[in-house]
C-alpha cells in the first residue's frame, strides 16, 4: 500500500497527519508498536520542517509518504524549506543531572533508535528524508 | 488533552493527563505545569490515560523535573503505557524523573 498526504505549514497540521496515519495503519493491517514508531518519528520530523524550515514564509510544500509491504514500512518526508539534515543536530547529551539536564534535542534522538535506518539527501530544492520500519 | 490538578495530602500536587502529549497536547499543558512546578515541590503525574508521548512532551517534564528539583522537590510519573515507558527510558528522562508504576509508589518517592 502506497499512500500520500499534503501538509500545510502550522503545527495544527499535526494532528491531520497523526488521523491519516491511524487510518493507512488500520488498513496496511501494522502492528501497533511498529505504527507507534512510524507515527512518532513523523511527528518529531514534521515537526522539526514546519518549525525551522521555512523561516521567511514563502509557499511551503510538505510530504509524507508511507509504504506499507509485509515486512518493512517506508516513510519519507519531503518539504521545499531550507536545507536542514537532521542527521547532522547533534544528540542531546545523555542526562547526567537535574541541573546538567538539557531540556531540548530529544527529537532526533527518538527517530534515530526507532527507526531501522533513517537517510537524509537535498536535492532539486527539495528535503528528503527517508526512514525505515520492520513490520514482521 | 484534559488535564485535571488535585491537591492531596502532604502538599503534593497530582496531576491527571488524559490524551495525547504531541506538540498540541504539550501546547496546552505547559503554562499549568510551570505554575505547578513553581508553586510545589512533590508533584506526581497519572500518564494512564496518556496515549502518546512525543519528544515536544518530554520537553514539559524535564522542564518541570528541572524547576522542581532546584528547589529541592521531586517529580514522579506513573503507570505509563509501554511506548512513553520506552520513550522515557530512550531519552534518559527516567534518570531525572522518577517512573513509577502505581499512584501509591509515585506518592511515596515524592513524599
Amino acid at each position: 500500500m502506497s499512500a500520500r498526504i499534503d501538509l500545510g505549514c502550522s503545527l495544527g497540521e499535526i494532528s491531520r497527519l497523526n488521523a491519516w496515519l491511524a487510518d493507512r495503519f488500520s488498513e496496511g493491517g501494522v502492528p501497533d508498536k511498529a505504527a507507534g514508531n512510524i507515527k512518532l518519528c513523523l511527528n518529531e520530523a514534521v515537526t522539526n520542517t514546519i518549525s525551522y524550515g521555512f523561516p521567511d514564509g514563502g509557499d511551503a510544500e510538505i510530504g509524507v509518504d508511507l509504504d506499507i509491504s509485509d515486512d518493512i514500512a517506508v516513510a519519507t518526508l519531503v518539504d521545499n524549506g531550507i536545507a536542514f539534515n537532521p542527521l547532522m543536530v547533534p544528540e542531546a547529551a545523555k542526562i547526567e543531572s537535574l541541573e546538567t539536564a538539557q531540556i531540548g534535542g530529544f527529537g532526533v534522538k527518538l527517530m534515530r533508535e526507532l527507526s531501522a535506518s533513517i537517510a537524509y539527501e537535498y536535492a532539486g530544492g527539495r528535503n528528503r528524508l527517508t526512514m525505515t520500519f520492520p513490520l514482521a | 488533552m484534559n488535564m485535571d490538578r488535585q491537591e492531596l495530602e502532604g502538599g503534593i500536587c497530582k496531576i491527571t493527563l488524559d490524551g495525547s502529549l504531541d506538540i498540541e497536547g504539550a501546547s496546552a499543558v505547559e503554562i499549568p505545569f510551570n505554575e505547578i512546578s513553581e508553586t510545589y515541590k512533590k508533584v506526581i503525574v497519572d500518564m494512564t490515560k496518556v496515549d502518546f508521548l512525543a519528544s515536544i512532551g518530554i520537553r514539559v517534564l524535564v522542564k518541570s523535573a528541572k524547576t522542581i528539583g532546584s528547589r529541592g522537590g521531586r517529580l514522579a510519573v506513573f503507570n505509563p503505557n509501554d511506548a512513553a515507558r520506552s520513550v522515557l527510558a530512550s531519552t534518559g528522562v527516567d534518570s531525572i524523573v522518577f517512573v513509577e508504576d502505581d499512584e501509591a509508589a509515585a506518592i511515596n518517592v515524592v513524599s
